[in-house]
């Protein structure tokens, strides 16, 4: 799996592209786990336009980063998921702790 | 398919092909590939005690109407049907995805069956396509 990586406004955007299952879950959990979420981090935004299909091990990475920064300085947030990448994310219930925005743009505006 | 998580490239590639010849909704391919890839990924993962090559079965048949997707394996008994769903509600802190594999399967399938015979899984799944 490519993941690009970006900086904008001190916030850190990745950018995966392809399928996140249980092959290739462990290449983001490993780029995410590279940036700090300490006072010297970075707020995370991970760009979802060119992910196709995730599964439960891609919502698993997913989950471990919403929980290692709930009490962290520096938020996380998702943005530009595929529908059907969408509906995996709502059928398992992650819309209801991770806000889901329609586009890089607004999920910057939202660390702010 | 081997009982290797590196099969599941080829896995998504014979669905995508599958899809083709059939002619079915993208959005149809997408939920077969993540039902498949969750049952194959949760018997690669727990289904074997050894660290002998498996063979896993995936067949899958089309009338226009409805699939039908069988997979045989020869792991540890698991009647997905007895599994539980998790608890979507518990609080943050207190998450797993354990057993979010086999909702998503639940919700993208329309009957699931089981049956255990001789030393072999046996899981049969229909699906409609709309």
């Amino acid at each position: 799996m490519k993941i690009g990586k970006r900086e904008e406004k001190g916030i850190v955007i990745l950018q995966p592209a392809g399928r996140l299952d249980s092959n290739t879950a462990l290449v983001l959990e490993q780029e995410i786990n590279s940036v700090g979420a300490g006072n010297d981090g970075h707020h995370l935004l991970v760009d979802f336009s060119n992910v196709e299909y995730i599964s439960s091990a891609g919502l698993r990475v997913v989950l471990k980063v919403v929980k290692d920064r709930q009490t962290s300085p520096k938020s996380f947030a998702v943005s530009n998921m595929q529908d059907h990448v969408r509906e995996v994310f709502e059928i398992s219930g992650f819309d209801a702790f991770i806000t889901i925005y329609p586009d890089a743009m607004q999920a910057v505006a939202s660390f702010a | 398919m081997r009982n290797h998580l590196s099969e599941l490239d080829r896995l998504s590639e014979q669905i995508e092909l599958i899809g083709q010849q059939w002619k079915l909704p993208e959005r149809s391919v997408l939920q077969i590939n993540l039902v498949l890839d969750e049952l194959f990924t949760n018997t690669v993962n727990y289904g074997f005690d050894d660290d002998l090559e498996h063979t896993i079965d995936i067949s899958l048949g089309y009338d226009g109407q409805r699939m039908q997707i069988t997979i045989i394996d020869d792991g540890n008994p698991f009647d997905i049907n007895q599994a539980e769903d998790p608890d979507l509600n518990i609080p943050l802190d207190q998450k797993d995805v354990g057993g979010l594999g086999i909702l998503l399967v639940r919700q993208f399938v329309d009957e699931i069956s089981y049956a255990r015979d001789k030393n072999k899984n046996i899981i049969m799944l229909t699906k409609h396509i709309l």
